[in-house]
Formats: structure tokens, sequence, C-alpha cells
């Protein structure tokens, strides 16, 4: 509880690029042109919240005192030389900021190849336990409760805590998976798989 | 090639591997849309679902590979139309196909200049 009152949540900002992951490109993926001048991760986490805790967020670079102090045009940035990214503190994000993208085809193969693990927590492969499963990723991300497995050209992977209690037969127990997403702009989350794996990260 | 088929990795990168991803592995394609050349494919594990296995199941692991190191060993029978529901806004101008060697959209257009060579 003491964490959840103290946890600060950031937003990664560059004032110089107005391009957010959203602003896929159908030609590349994140916006072509722009990587000319800006470092194409950096455009993936513009504008994207995060809570202020290692693991949690994309790692700043810690420069040596020799690298502060050498003779270099090069400016020192928040992820790398000469970047424009900022952090801005941002109030610790309610469940209804976040906006969940999931294509069509997560959700068929999720009650398709994931039927047996729902069926075998007591629910239904169903609309009924999608949007319960909605709600839960909800709650566990703003309650910090992610990791970061990955930062490249397609965007920041999380994992993201998922409990689920059982249902029917299994009322009374609770189980802990994980779930894949991509942190998109302004507190919103894409798909990556709605149930991935049990829960195996032991820093939440 | 396109959402939902079946592909195997063709090459062992380090890149891959460091994700757990090896050569002759088969996943299945599960976003409509290309990427930087690369589609989204998940590696479930390959054993049926019961319950006396289920706590020892390996995770998913779900990463974008580049179309020149796949092949597909296994066709879905996606339509345009449910690709173009999968598309982002669905623009029809998104490539989420390969077809006779060409990385190609939905109003056929396509996107590398010789045929086979995916970097082109």
């Amino acid at each position: 509880m003491l964490a959840e009152w103290t946890s600060k949540w950031i937003k990664v900002i560059d004032k110089f690029n107005d391009i957010v992951i959203d602003d896929f490109d159908y030609k590349n993926g994140i916006q072509g042109p722009i990587t000319m001048k800006h470092c194409v991760k950096c455009i993936a986490i513009n504008q994207c919240w995060f809570l202020d805790e290692e693991g949690k967020k994309p790692e700043e670079v810690n420069y040596g005192i020799e690298e502060i102090i050498k003779d270099t045009k090069n400016k020192i940035g928040l992820y790398h030389y000469n970047c424009h990214c900022k952090k801005i503190d941002i109030p610790k994000p309610k469940e209804s900021d976040i906006k969940l993208i999931i294509p069509q085809g997560k959700i068929d193969w999720l009650f398709k190849d994931k039927s047996g693990w729902i069926k075998a927590m007591g629910h239904e492969p169903n609309n009924d336990f999608l949007e319960y499963l909605k709600n839960q990723i909800r709650t566990s991300y703003t309650l910090g409760k992610y990791y970061i497995m990955k930062i490249d050209n397609h965007g920041v992977a999380i994992g993201i805590q998922l409990i689920i209690n059982g249902a029917r037969e299994k009322s009374g127990k609770t189980y802990v998976l994980s779930s894949g997403w991509m942190v998109f702009s302004n507190g919103k989350l894409k798909s990556n798989t709605l149930i991935a794996d049990w829960w195996k990260n032991e820093v939440v | 090639m396109k959402l939902f088929d079946k592909v195997k990795v063709l090459v062992s990168k380090p890149e891959y591997e460091k994700w757990g991803i090896f050569k002759g592995m088969v996943g299945t394609i599960i976003d409509a849309e290309i990427q930087f050349r690369a589609f989204q494919v998940i590696f479930s594990d390959p054993r049926p679902f019961s319950e006396e296995i289920m706590y020892d199941l390996k995770g998913d692991i779900v990463d974008y590979i580049e179309i020149k190191y796949l092949e597909v060993v296994e066709e879905s029978n996606c339509t345009d139309e449910y690709l173009l529901i999968n598309l982002p806004n669905q623009e029809k101008r998104w490539f989420c196909k390969v077809e006779n060697g060409y990385i190609v959209n939905l109003l056929g257009e396509k996107l590398n200049k010789i045929p086979y060579d995916y970097d082109s």
C-alpha cells in the first residue's frame, strides 16, 4: 500500500518531435522520414508513461565522469548522446486512463489457443472473460505490476502481471499469469499476447 | 505468408537466440501488419494443453522476425477482409502479405523491388 501511495510516474517527451509510436507508417513501422533526425527507439517511447522505477522505465545512460568532462560536440542526453528526450512527472494514472488496443486476431487467438487455460481457471473463452481480463490488465498496469522485456524499433514490450480469480469449480483459487503488451503513447497499450505465461517475475 | 500462417525460423541469430528463438522453431504469425519487413510471431509450447501439465508448459515467446528468415510450413485460411480489420486504422496500404517473393499490401502494391530479396 505504501508503494502505491509513493509511486511516481513519468512521461517521456521530446519537444522537437510530435511523432509517437501510434503513428505507424504503413511502409516501415514507425514513421520513416522522421527517423533521419530522431532515434527510432526514442520515437517509440515518445509520450509514453512509465513507473519511475528500475526495470519499469527505459534505462537512462549513466555517464561516467570521463564522458562528462570529455571535450566533445556531443551533448549529454537522457538515453544517448544528443538525445532530445526529457522525462516529466505525471500523476499516477487511473484505470480509466488506460486504453487497450487489441486487434481482433489477438482475441480470436486467445479464445482458440488459450481456451484450455481459460477453462482450467473455471472461466469460458467469451467476451465476459475478455472484459474481466481487460479490467485486470488496467488494474495491474496502474499499480505498476509490470516489467520491461525489450525496447527496440517496434516499441517497448512489457509483461504485465495478470491476476485471475478462479470461477465455478475453481472458485477460491487465484491464478497469476503474465500478459504481453507494447507501451503506446499517453496511456495506450497494444496487445502482444493476452495470456503469455505464468507470472515468474519476482520483482513486483 | 500472412496472419496465422505457421512459419519456421530459418536462421540462428544472436538477437533471436537471446529471447529463446532458435533455427527450426515453428511459430504462428500473430499480427497482421508487417513492421520493418518483419512479422510478429508467437512461439507456444507445442504440447497439447492439459491441467496435469499446465504449470510445466513453456510460456509464449512473441517477437518480430524478419521475413527473409521465415518459411511457411502451414497456411492459414485468413481472408483479405479479416486481414483488413486487423491492420492499424484498417489501412489497406499496410504491407501484410508475402506472395510470389514480394511483400504486398491489400492494394496489390509491392514493397521489395527484386522478388525473394526482401531487403530490395
